[in-house]
């Protein structure tokens, strides 16, 4: 740099400014629920098993009638059952149901409220498996059955997940499994069928060639928490979206992510419940009883911080971004999106309540959620659904194999009404997975890993597992022509 | 405060008379205030065993009478029967704004508002199934329930107060093949039943379809619904 540059006149050389790359976007209204008094919390999770069931076994059953219509031992063909209790002892016989384990150390509220007046409470297990043995069941309207046998142990199985199994009732009762089958990958849609669907129907015609798709940011547990620690790092990312930082080459990178997808944990601790001990002292100092929530302890400074970081985001990228488990939103799933009345500046580039299909630039979305992004389909969740079964399955820490299952169980929360809360669905599940999307991303998990695996009907599902970005520094970057992830790590160097 | 005196003089004609103020009491006929029904008899019948059944009568009949005010229960599945009601009688002056020309003339499933609840109030009919069960005449009932009752061995009991409409509509509600007849009211469940793919028989819809036409609201709700949100139930 010579020494005439910065105290020269304005000239007129043109410097190349990069352009973002545009991206279609559609999002869908699965997991949307009704608004105030169409919201009923009377019925039964009854219905919900039972709409789950009814959704999927005809699919099990089609796929367990295919596999085992030639399996024979010692001569005998297994022999379909309609109703779980209709086995008989020695029949070889299929059945399908609903899988029930028996985990003796789930919470279970009874016993939480018991324990509440006489101990203090333990502190919560990382997994459920008491080490007894398993106790699995199947389950239909009829009843439930014992399900034993060395097979089992090579099989994911958690409470909810739809199941076709083969075998025979033995003198205990039990039924020994000698094979299992599960519902598999749904129908996975065409790229741009949705998009070219709703053309055809408004009258416009296809368009023949779309724009090359650019990539799309994932990013989860941003965790703000409103105090300095969290400064630098943010504003890293943030001047990295925005092509602020490093050299022309990475600018050019950035400018072709056309998305940001924030998958969860945006806020930390949003909204402490105090404790008892924590009330009782509030009350003694002050004097008087507060009962319930404070709202003089709010302290508005993470919501704030994180609202500035989108306003300075979202001028130049569309965001998506999905409540998680400490967002200040409903913690029962589906959880609805949180409110615009969080985002005063930012909000301006929401798209109005009615408007839904405006919804292209800031989309605050349900979990889980789905949607199109350029003519693919993304499903995703904040991660309490996977960690949910990460609790059930003993000696497994490969959140892949997870998120697998629960793609080949077509059910997006598996545990969802026994231990995960959820909306008390009455007419059907909406849970269960209609059609299959091309990836899969799951946000808030320990680390960063990715598969593509396949369904009976050549489906191909990216599975992307997102870190946390407050612990790894981690975004995730997925080319959406080619679905392959990559990283980029931020790091703040500490000279030691 | 000075001691008290004690005064002999003749006193002043009573003081109520010349004052303004009405007296006030609160005893007597005029101002009776319980209900003369059970207080009255207790005391004799305590005494009289011929009476306890009496007593334990009134008894149950002034507890029955808070269960005027409906439960929450009550509430939600009268929504419902109230939902289905409209439904089935539409009125047509009501313009729906959010029918649209690919509702009625059966485009391809548009994106709804509430995804996660099965689309808008209202829907719920597969293909023309309340035409066909509006067709269906009651010998056709009759036959539908003849068929059933051959199936058994014995004669059902307790039922022979029953109509056989509502005979069909508690068999359909004990069958769990169709999911819990609890929480939900009973149009809808046939509606839900059917949407699953689980071909509930059209003769119950005729049979709801005819009791709605009467005005009957009470069959909307199962009569075990009933039995197992009451409050009478000891626990």
């Amino acid at each position: 740099m010579k020494d005439d540059d910065l105290l020269s006149a304005p000239s007129d050389q043109q410097y190349v400014s990069l352009e973002r790359t545009a991206s279609t976007y559609t999002p869908l209204a699965t997991y949307n629920l009704p608004k105030g008094e169409n919201r009923h919390y009377q019925q039964q999770y009854a219905d919900m098993y039972f709409a789950r069931l009814a959704q999927l076994k005809p699919a099990v059953e089609k796929l367990a009638s295919e596999a085992w219509a030639e399996f024979e031992i010692a001569g005998e063909t297994a022999l379909r059952k309609d109703r779980v209790l209709d086995v008989r002892q020695g029949e070889l016989c299929w059945v399908a149901g609903t899988v029930y384990m028996e985990m003796p150390l789930k919470p279970n509220v009874l016993e939480d409220i018991g324990k509440e007046h006489w101990i203090a409470a333990p502190p919560p297990r990382i997994k459920y498996d008491s080490g007894i043995g398993l106790g699995i069941m199947l389950e239909d309207e009829s009843g439930r059955l014992r399900l034993t046998g060395g097979f089992l142990h090579e099989c994911l199985l958690v409470t909810g997940a739809i199941v076709a199994v083969v075998g025979t009732e033995n003198k205990d009762g039990d039924f020994e499994v000698l094979d299992l089958r599960v519902p598999d990958l749904p129908r996975q849609p065409v790229r741009w069928e949705l998009e070219d669907g709703n053309g055809a129907l408004n009258g416009k015609a296809t368009q023949e060639v779309r724009p090359t798709a650019g990539k799309v940011a994932i990013v989860s547990g941003l965790a703000i928490s409103g105090d300095e620690g969290d400064t630098l790092l943010l504003d890293l990312l943030l001047e990295y979206l925005l092509g602020e930082c490093a050299e022309p080459s990475m600018q050019g990178d950035a400018a072709k992510v056309s998305r940001l997808i924030i998958a969860g944990n945006s806020l930390s601790n949003s909204s402490p419940i105090p404790t008892r001990e924590e009330v009782v002292a509030a009350s003694k100092k002050s004097g008087r009883k507060i009962y319930g929530y404070d709202s003089s302890s709010y302290n508005a400074a993470p919501t704030d911080r994180f609202d500035q970081w989108l306003a300075a985001l979202l001028p130049s990228m569309p965001v998506t971004l999905l409540p998680g488990e400490q967002d200040p939103t409903s913690t029962s799933l589906p959880q609805p999106p949180i409110h615009a009345a969080m985002f005063p500046h930012a909000r301006a580039y929401m798209s109005l309540p009615q408007a839904r299909e405006d919804a292209s630039w800031f989309d605050s979305t349900t979990n889980p959620a789905e949607f199109n992004v350029d003519g693919f389909r993304f499903l995703g969740t904040g991660g309490q659904p996977v960690d949910d079964v990460y609790k059930y399955i003993s000696d497994c820490e490969e959140r892949l194999e997870m998120m697998e299952a629960m793609l080949r169980w077509r059910l997006t929360a598996p545990t969802a009404p026994d231990t995960l809360w959820c909306y008390p669905f009455q007419d059907g599940d909406q849970f269960v997975m209609k059609e299959c999307p091309h990836i899969f991303f799951v946000g808030n998990q320990p680390k960063f890993e990715t598969a593509v695996i396949e369904g009976p009907v050549g489906q191909q599902v990216r599975l992307v597992a997102v870190p946390k970005f407050r612990d790894t520094g981690e975004l995730v970057i997925v080319d959406v022509e080619t679905l392959v992830p990559e990283v980029v790590k931020f790091e703040i160097f500490e000279e030691g | 405060m000075p001691p008290k005196r004690k005064s002999t003089g003749p006193r002043p004609v009573s003081s109520r008379q010349s004052s303004q103020q009405p007296q006030l009491s609160f005893h007597g006929k005029q101002n009776r205030v319980t209900k003369p029904s059970a207080a009255q008899q207790t005391k004799a019948s305590k005494k009289d065993p011929a009476r306890q059944n009496e007593l334990a009568q009134k008894d149950a009949k002034t507890e029955a009478e808070p269960e005027d005010e409906p439960t929450t229960a009550d509430i939600v599945i009268e929504q419902q029967a109230e939902e289905e009601l409209q439904d089935a009688h539409p009125d047509p002056l009501q313009h729906s704004a959010t029918v649209k020309a690919e509702d009625v003339l059966g485009g391809r499933a548009a994106q709804s508002e509430v995804g996660a609840t099965g689309g808008a109030i209202g829907t719920g009919w597969v293909a023309d199934e309340e035409e066909q069960a509006r067709k269906i005449s009651e010998t056709q009932i009759k036959r539908y329930w003849r068929e059933k009752e051959s199936v058994r061995l014995a004669p059902r009991v307790h039922q022979e107060g029953l109509s056989v409409h509502e005979k069909v509509l508690r068999e359909f509600d004990m069958t769990g093949h169709y999911g819990p007849c609890i929480g939900i009211a009973r149009l809808k469940r046939w509606k839900r039943a059917n949407v699953l793919g689980l071909k509930p028989p059209i003769e119950v819809l005729a049979v709801m379809l005819k009791e709605m036409e009467e005005g009957n609201a009470k069959a909307q709700r199962a009569h075990v619904d009933e039995l197992m949100s009451s409050r009478f139930i000891e626990t």
